[in-house]
C-alpha cells in the first residue's frame, strides 16, 4: 500500500555537518535581518530562516545555504578554504591601521574673513597676526610629520583661512619637499580654503608644487551666503570665482568642495546637488553639522535631529540616483565610502568610520599656537575650552611623548568597537567607526551610550538604507556598485 | 492587567519572565538598547523567575509602554540568538584573527 508511511528522508536526522562562521545580525525591517561576517560581507534573509540556519535546519540544496556558504557564513567539509580567505580579508581590512598617521593638519592661521554660524573654530578678525602659526612651530611640526612611519603623508593647511598666512604655507611646502628628497614618501599638499584671498602668485606656487584645494560650497547663492556670511555678502560669488581660477590655472580636478548641512539646507538637498552639478563637480559629500565650536554656541546643532538628517540624506541620495538614471555620472561620497566597506575587503582611510578611532593614528592637528590635537574636532572642542584631547605641545613634548600620552591612548583603547556596548553585537560593526570626541562633546563619555547617540542613529540609518537599496532596487544597486 | 504576566500601571508595567527562555545577559543587552525608549529595571531572580519594570520615557499612558514591551522581547530574542552564535563561533573567530595577523609586525614574538 502507498500513503501509509512517509518517505525515509523525513526520518533522517537534520543536517548538522555545517559549522557556523562568526557572524552578527541586525533587523533590516519587520521580517528581514542583515547578516554580516567578520569582514563585512553581508546577506539579507528572513528572521525565521536565520533561526533555521542556526538550528541546522537549512537544506543543503537550498539557495540560502549556497548563499551563506558563498559569503562565508558557514563552512562544511567541501569549503575548508573559507578560514584562509576570511583571515586574508581581515588582514587586508586592517591594513590602514598599521600605516599610522598619514594626515597632518597645520592650522596656519585662525584668522578668517568669514563669520560662519557653524564654524568650528573661533573667528578672529583679519588683522590679528597673534593667531598665525610661527615658522618655529611649523618646522617642529614638520619633524613630527616625518617621524610618522606612514609611506603616504598628506599635509593639509587649515584655518581660519589658511591663505591669510600664505608665506608660512610656502615655507612648509618648500621645507617638506626638501626633506622628502631623502625620505622619498608619497607627499601631498592640500589647502582647505574659502578661496577669497586667492592670488595669481598663490596659484602659480600651487601649480608648481602639486597643491590641491578643498573649498566650501553649501549650495545655491542664497543658502551659501546665509550659511557663510562675510563683508559684502558675496561668499558664493567668490567661491565660484575661486573654483574657476584654480581650474583654469592648474587643472580641473585640483579643487574639490565640501558642504555642511544646516537647518536651512534640510529642504533643499536637490538644489544643493544641482548647484554642485552646475559647477562641474561629479560628486558631493553630504555632511551633517558637527556639534562643536560656533555650531553649539549658535544652537545650530540642536536645529535638527538625526531623523531630520536621515530624511534629508535619503531624499538627496534618491535625487542623485535619479540623475544617474538620466545619464549624469554623479556620486555621493559618504555612500561611496560605506559601499567600499560593504562590497570589498578593503578598509578606507576615512577617519570617522574607523575602529580604533582615527584619533592621532590616522590624523593629527598642529594648531596655530603649537598645541597638538588628536583630530580637527578635538581642536574645535578646545576652542570651546575643553582640552580633553590635547596631546601635547610642539615646544614641550617629543613625538614619543605625544603618541604614547594617556590623552591619546585612553580614547583609542575605549574606541575599539568590538568592546563597546551595543557595538560589539551590531551587524554594522565592520562598516562603522568610533568617535570619542563626538561622544565626549555630547555625553561626556568616550564610548557614548549608543541608544542615545545621534552618531549611531545616523550611521545605522544610512547603512540600513544602503543595504535596502542594494537588495530591493536593482537599478539603484547597479548605480551604487559603480561608486565603489 | 491585559496580558498574562504583565501588570500595567499607567505609563509603567511590570513583566515577569522565565530565565530558561531569555538569558539574563540577553535581557540586559536589550534593556541597554532600549534606554532611549523606556527605562527598564531588572529585578533579582527568584529561581527561574525574573521581574522587569518598564516605564516609558516617550509619553504617558499604556500605549507607549505596551509598544516598548512588545519590541523589547523581540530584541531580547535576537540577543539570545546572538549570544548562542557568538558562543558557538568564538573559537573560530579567535583562530581566524590570530591567523590574519600572524604574518604582520603587529604581533609580538616571545620575549619581544
Amino acid at each position: 500500500m502507498t500513503g501509509l508511511f512517509r518517505p525515509p528522508a523525513e526520518f533522517a536526522p537534520p543536517e548538522k555537518s555545517y559549522r557556523l562562521l562568526p557572524l552578527r545580525f541586525e533587523r533590516l525591517d519587520e521580517k528581514r535581518v542583515v547578516l554580516t561576517n567578520l569582514v563585512g560581507e553581508f546577506l539579507v534573509m528572513d528572521r525565521a530562516a536565520l533561526s533555521a540556519f542556526v538550528d541546522r535546519q537549512l537544506p543543503r540544496d537550498s539557495q540560502q545555504y549556497l548563499a551563506l556558504k558563498g559569503r562565508h557564513f558557514l563552512t562544511d567539509e567541501a569549503s575548508n578554504v573559507a578560514l584562509d580567505l576570511l583571515a586574508l580579508k581581515a588582514r587586508t581590512r586592517a591594513e590602514p591601521v598599521a600605516q599610522f598617521t598619514g594626515l597632518h593638519m597645520f592650522v596656519v592661521s585662525l584668522r578668517c574673513d568669514h563669520s560662519c554660524g557653524y564654524c568650528q573654530v573661533s573667528r578672529q578678525t583679519a588683522d590679528k597676526t597673534a593667531f598665525d602659526m610661527s615658522e618655529a612651530h611649523a618646522e617642529k611640526a614638520l619633524e613630527f610629520v616625518f617621524q610618522s612611519p606612514s609611506p603616504s603623508l598628506k599635509i593639509e593647511f587649515q584655518g581660519g583661512e589658511p591663505l591669510l598666512n600664505f608665506s608660512l604655507i610656502r615655507h612648509v611646502v618648500l621645507a617638506a619637499e626638501e626633506r622628502n628628497r631623502s625620505e622619498r614618501r608619497n607627499l601631498q599638499f592640500v589647502i582647505a580654503s574659502n578661496l577669497s584671498p586667492l592670488t595669481d602668485e598663490i596659484l602659480q606656487f600651487a601649480g608648481e608644487h602639486d597643491i590641491y584645494f578643498s573649498t566650501s560650497l553649501d549650495g545655491p547663492a542664497d543658502l551659501h551666503n546665509k550659511n557663510r556670511p562675510r563683508p559684502g555678502r558675496n561668499s558664493h560669488e567668490l567661491a565660484l570665482a575661486g573654483i574657476d581660477r584654480v581650474r583654469r590655472a592648474i587643472g580641473f580636478d585640483r579643487v574639490s568642495a565640501l558642504m555642511t548641512t544646516t537647518p536651512e539646507s534640510l529642504m533643499r538637498g536637490r538644489e544643493i546637488v544641482d548647484e554642485y552639478a552646475r559647477q562641474g563637480f561629479r560628486s558631493i559629500f553630504l555632511r551633517p553639522i558637527s556639534p562643536y565650536g560656533f555650531a553649539v554656541k549658535t544652537r545650530l546643532v540642536r536645529g535638527y535631529s538625526a531623523d531630520d538628517w536621515l530624511r534629508f540624506y535619503k531624499d538627496t541620495l534618491e535625487y542623485i540616483l535619479e540623475l544617474n538614471r538620466s545619464g549624469l555620472d554623479f556620486r555621493e561620497d559618504f555612500a561611496g565610502i560605506v559601499l567600499r566597506k560593504m562590497l570589498t575587503p578593503y578598509g578606507t582611510g576615512y577617519v570617522d568610520l574607523q575602529s580604533p578611532a582615527g584619533l592621532g593614528i590616522s590624523a593629527v592637528v598642529y594648531n596655530y599656537d603649537g598645541a597638538i590635537y588628536a583630530s580637527d574636532e578635538a581642536r574645535m572642542l578646545a576652542e570651546m575650552g575643553e582640552t580633553r584631547f590635547k596631546l601635547g605641545h610642539l615646544d614641550l613634548d617629543s613625538y614619543e611623548q605625544v603618541f604614547t600620552s594617556d590623552a591619546l591612548l585612553e580614547p583609542l583603547a575605549e574606541s575599539v568597537l568590538e568592546s563597546a556596548p551595543m557595538c560589539s553585537d551590531c551587524a554594522f560593526l565592520p562598516y562603522c567607526g568610533s568617535d570619542p570626541v563626538y561622544h565626549w562633546a555630547m555625553q561626556r563619555d568616550l564610548v557614548g551610550h549608543k541608544a542615545r547617540s545621534a552618531f549611531c542613529h545616523r550611521n545605522m540609518g544610512t547603512f540600513k538604507h544602503l543595504i535596502g537599496l542594494l537588495e530591493d532596487d536593482a537599478g539603484a544597486s547597479a548605480i551604487l556598485r559603480r561608486w565603489v | 492587567m491585559t496580558s498574562p504576566g504583565i501588570r500595567f500601571d499607567g505609563a509603567s508595567a511590570t513583566v515577569e519572565v522565565d530565565t530558561t527562555i531569555y538569558s539574563v545577559t540577553a535581557l540586559k543587552k536589550a534593556a541597554y538598547r532600549f534606554a532611549d525608549r523606556c527605562s527598564i529595571q531588572i529585578g533579582v531572580p527568584e529561581g527561574t523567575r525574573l521581574s522587569l519594570a518598564f516605564s516609558s520615557v516617550r509619553g504617558d499612558g499604556e500605549a507607549p509602554v505596551r509598544d516598548c514591551i512588545r519590541n523589547f522581547f523581540d530584541e531580547a530574542l535576537d540577543y539570545d540568538l546572538r549570544e548562542r552564535i557568538s558562543g558557538e563561533t568564538a573559537q573560530l573567530r579567535n583562530l581566524i584573527l590570530a591567523h590574519a595577523f600572524s604574518r604582520t609586525k603587529l604581533v609580538q614574538g616571545p620575549g619581544g
